[in-house]
């Protein structure tokens, strides 16, 4: 868990946030969603790639943005889905 | 986190990222919220006329050749970024300095509404309390529902009672969404919802005028459509395991501090994510709170000179005017129609903004950061831009109850298609079924199929704006061209264009027909038929 996080985080900060001027420390807890910095069709194509990679049904299982606001929140989701299935 | 998860999460995100990277694309929204961790948001820059947060996202400039020209703007503040003072920041937690910001931000609401006094005090409750906010904000929204009305006139009791049923109503339905989420109401409850509301419509028009049922239906449904979409958000809550239980639900319920039949900020979820968590967060969002109250007073006397100038001194007519001229076959020359579309264009701009602003301001001043409902619109350059700035809270209610449902439930193995799908029940089907159900008097007054008629309009301009939607959603991964006059200038000049156009069909009077909007439409273009 710890190395997958490292990676993602690193991979953000590197690929994305670099990329738009932000330079500030990104941790797992950090907003993507609430706070603005991605919009409606960012989250659903983040909603997609997690259906087909996990093998996910958010029409099933019902979909809030905040349920992938920031890495931290994706892991919880996904770990609480691997448990239920 | 599970192994199963763990290998084929790091897979994911690194997709994800490219697919982002490669996007190149500027996202809508400016962000004024912390991280939840506490640290500022490292996005927070500055806007150029008003110096309040902006989102890194925002600022294309950053990697385009007009960063020196906006960086130049971006010094220029006509209100300061005080929050970014720690002085300031370490004053406004003291005891003195929270009564100097509430004497302030008094002072902005008396002279931008009324109700000023009985707002302040409670938000000088909450500024306080700040351990017990989500149970002062419910405490506050009830005092404004039931007994602030009372200032200005005794409230028959029949109405309170309505307010009562409504509520029981929505605790109903809150409570079977918690009780039994695997049901079939449980897994569809804002379905449920609107489906009562709508079939309480239908039945208000087929009862006779002279039953008893009849009144008290209407009634009901008055105060019923004002709370539905608010009702709605506590279902879509229902089904998070952290979800507040009612009685804070209802501090959501068209909260103290302002909104329109669109809940600001959204519902009691979204309240959780932005709540400040410590003294230093409430005295930033405090802060900018004042500061966006401010912003909402400039806008609004820029408001009133506007209207005073350009209509009662220059006579340059309203679109109203300007298209009643035009039924009547009087029709203004060609500038006097276009002069009337720009002047409501941008009246219509002030007013959303200046309105928004305060009452944002005010969720801010209670402890909530919740981004602004209007921001930067007319630095839109695509037209779906211009739909997420121009009023954010009624885009995101689109998007919650239609848009993420069908986007997540049909057509999946055609992407285009799933994404037109769920831009047109968001922008076309959930916009119309929204501004009919607002305008429930007109049903009431001329019936189920007459008012249908009559938004024949409303209904062009929702599919037309869909339909534009989603164009311009399905090139938003296109070339990003260089330069100020490629990049943003011409872009940001066509979308005002095209949204001034829209307009012409956007008419909430529901008076004339469609082809008198066309007649106008032709009008602007010299033609006359």
């Amino acid at each position: 868990m710890a190395h997958g996080s490292q990676n993602v985080n690193s991979s953000i900060r590197r690929d994305l946030l670099a990329k738009k001027g932000d330079d500030q420390p990104l941790s797992d807890n950090s907003s993507l969603l609430v706070s603005g910095r991605l919009d409606s069709v960012d989250a659903v194509e983040i909603a997609v790639l997690l259906e087909e990679t996990f093998n996910l049904d958010f029409g099933e299982i019902g979909f809030d943005p905040t349920m992938i606001d920031g890495i931290e929140d994706i892991c919880r989701m996904l770990k609480g889905e691997s448990q239920k299935g | 986190m599970s192994t199963w998860a763990n290998g084929r999460f790091v897979i994911c995100t690194n997709v994800l990222l490219a697919r982002f990277v490669s996007s190149g694309e500027p996202p809508f929204k400016g962000s004024h919220s912390p991280n939840k961790d506490g640290n500022p948001n490292p996005r927070e820059l500055v806007t150029p006329l008003d110096g309040s947060s902006v989102n890194t996202n925002l600022t294309v400039a950053v990697e385009s050749p007009v960063a020196p020209l906006e960086g130049k703007l971006a010094s220029f503040r006509l209100i300061p970024r005080i929050e970014t003072y720690p002085k300031v920041v370490s004053f406004v937690q003291t005891p003195l300095g929270k009564v100097v910001l509430l004497a302030l931000f008094g002072l902005g609401l008396w002279a931008s509404m009324g109700d000023w006094l009985p707002l302040t005090l409670c938000l000088a409750a909450i500024t306080f309390l700040p351990t017990k906010r989500r149970l002062l904000v419910s405490i506050c929204t009830l005092a404004f529902t039931f007994l602030v009305p009372r200032i200005h006139g005794s409230v028959p009791l029949s109405i309170i009672a309505t307010f009562v049923q409504v509520f029981t109503l929505a605790a109903l339905f809150f409570w079977c969404a918690v009780l039994w989420p695997r049901s079939l109401y449980g897994r569809r409850p804002v379905v449920f919802l609107l489906c009562t509301f709508s079939a309480f419509i239908v039945l208000g028009t087929i009862l006779s005028k002279n039953e008893r049922a009849y009144t008290l239906l209407w009634q009901f449904l008055f105060i019923f459509a004002t709370y539905v979409w608010f009702i709605g958000y506590s279902l879509l809550d229902a089904n998070s395991p952290k979800h507040d239980n009612f009685g804070l639900q209802l501090g959501a319920y068209s909260p103290f501090w302002g909104s329109s039949n669109t809940p600001f900020p959204k519902g009691a979820s979204y309240l959780r994510q932005i709540e400040a968590r410590d003294a230093e967060q409430l005295a930033v969002t405090q802060l900018k709170g004042l500061k966006l109250l401010a912003w909402s007073l400039l806008i609004l006397m820029g408001l009133r000179w506007s209207y005073s100038f350009f209509h009662e001194h220059l006579g340059i007519p309203t679109f109203a005017e300007a298209l009643k001229l035009s039924v009547h076959g009087q029709p203004l020359p060609w500038y006097g129609c276009w002069g009337g579309l720009i002047f409501s264009f941008f009246m219509g701009l002030m007013s959303v903004s200046a309105t928004g602003h305060r009452i944002v301001a005010c969720c801010r001043m209670a402890g909530f950061n919740a981004l602004r409902n209007t921001y930067r619109p007319l630095s839109s350059v695509t037209v779906a831009e211009f739909f997420n700035r121009y009023y954010y809270y009624f885009k995101e209610l689109l998007v919650d109850f239609f848009f993420y449902p069908t986007f997540l439930r049909y057509f999946k193995k055609s992407p285009k298609l799933r994404m037109a799908a769920a831009i047109f029940a968001a922008a076309c089907f959930g916009n119309a079924f929204y501004h009919f159900t607002a305008s429930l008097d007109f049903v009431r007054t001329y019936g189920l199929w007459h008012a249908l008629v009559s938004f024949q309009v409303y209904f062009f301009y929702c599919a037309l704006l869909a339909a534009a939607l989603t164009i311009s959603n399905l090139r938003r991964r296109k070339k990003v061209y260089a330069g100020f006059l490629r990049s943003r200038l011409l872009p940001a000049t066509s979308v005002i264009f095209f949204y001034c156009l829209l307009d012409v069909f956007g008419s909430s009077e529901h008076k004339y027909p469609l082809i008198e909007h066309f007649r106008f439409f032709g009008h602007l273009f010299f033609l006359n038929f």
